[in-house]
């Protein structure tokens, strides 16, 4: 109808992927370039090299365009996932990483490898985590009741992959107790 | 390794980011909640009306060397963007307005939440989705039994929308009271916190934007 049915319950990853080119970040200009006044934001006056910070969708057109440069967040550094790496490894819970993590990277990845260091073991690195941090989620659907569960430091992406399935665990359990209570 | 969540998500400063962050959050409140929230009227006029001064300025630099120049590339990937989110947060509300079209008309209260364009749209539906039935097949049954909103029995006629769905919510600022989940158990809500709930729970903290569902 209004909306596609596959989109009633949960987000497409095109539209997670979407939320993420939100995010600012910050690129280093490679020519200078006037002021932008956009309808969500004004991108002031770029001249190089001076860092600007601008949202990650426009980052990335820049980039194509080969107008600019693009500065990795601070996170997506080879010494910090490794010490994540170690952390998804030995916790139980979710290791503290930005929301929009994984999209991010993924955007970030395809479009600018030559702007990261050790770019294919970073790859590699946030791969292991990922996958750690799959199978967490899977182990995570034995705790879901029909009341609570709290999903701390879960990355979009990941939210939106498991949605479908917790949500309709949940409603069954709920519908279980509440014919439960009723008798 | 201490970096702020809050500087990751990059706190919009200006008026229009602000209301570009908020059409957002709207967005996806509306996607995720099984009610139809209220209109977020002055944010959607505001960017419907900056969106319409970028389409001129775009039209009138038509001729000009700007034309293919990568700026104007660059504003009309910007305007997709937003068309996009418009577009969805209106037609999830348009989808809602279909399934649940007799509930909201039987509750005035609900009624406040949409715009008055789609309140007409409502009736309009409505009344064509009521004349079709009656000529199909309502016709053909007894008086005492064509009526589409029936509450004889245990379940209504009318689909109303199911409040106690779970849902996934970030908490944005904490809240200061427990929040009863179920008979004995209670569940605190701390800035940061993602959490798997009934709709119902925090409906009202939606509201407020104490909670954005994600």
């Amino acid at each position: 109808m209004a909306l596609p049915r596959e989109l009633e319950a949960t987000f497409s990853p095109e539209e997670i992927e979407f939320l993420a080119g939100n995010e600012y970040i910050d690129i280093v200009p490679l020519e200078t370039m006037d002021q932008l006044p956009l309808v969500s934001a004004t991108i002031p006056i770029m001249k190089p090299p001076k860092k600007c910070r601008v949202p990650l969708w426009l980052a990335l057109e820049l980039k194509r365009q080969h107008r600019a440069r693009i500065a990795p967040p601070e996170w997506l550094d080879l010494s910090n996932l490794e010490s994540l790496r170690e952390q998804e490894m030995e916790m139980d819970m979710f290791s503290k990483l930005p929301f929009r993590w994984l999209e991010t990277a993924h955007l970030l990845l395809n479009a600018c490898p030559d702007d990261i260091e050790d770019v294919e073991e970073v790859r590699r690195i946030l791969l292991t985590i990922r996958e750690a941090r799959q199978s967490k989620a899977r182990a995570g659907l034995e705790a879901v009741n029909e009341v609570q569960l709290a999903l701390d430091n879960l990355g979009a992406m990941e939210i939106n992959e498991i949605r479908p399935l917790f949500r309709e665990t949940m409603n069954r359990m709920r519908k279980i107790v509440q014919v439960s209570e009723e008798e | 390794m201490d970096w702020d969540v809050d500087e990751l998500l990059a706190e919009p400063t200006t008026e229009v980011e602000q209301d570009y962050s908020a059409l957002c959050t709207q967005w996806l409140n509306e996607r995720m909640a099984p009610e139809l929230l209220p209109f977020a009227e002055d944010v959607v006029s505001r960017v419907t009306e900056r969106l319409r001064a970028q389409v001129e300025t775009l039209q009138s630099s038509i001729g000009t060397a700007n034309a293919t120049g990568y700026r104007s590339v660059l504003i009309q990937v910007e305007l997709e963007r937003i068309k996009f989110v418009l577009r969805s947060y209106l037609r999830t509300r348009l989808s809602k307005i279909d399934d649940y079209g007799q509930y909201i008309q039987a509750n005035p209260n609900v009624l406040l939440n949409l715009s008055s364009t789609e309140r007409q749209y409502l009736l309009r539906h409505q009344q064509l989705l009521h004349r079709q039935y009656m000529a199909s097949f309502l016709r053909e049954l007894p008086i005492k039994m064509n009526k589409l909103d029936d509450t004889i029995g245990r379940t209504s006629m009318v689909a109303a929308p199911d409040m106690e769905n779970s849902v996934f919510c970030y908490v944005n600022e904490t809240v200061e009271e427990n929040l009863r989940v179920a008979e004995n158990e209670y569940v605190t809500l701390d800035r940061g916190d993602i959490l798997l709930l009934k709709y119902s729970v925090i409906a009202n903290y939606v509201r407020t934007g104490a909670v954005s569902l994600i």
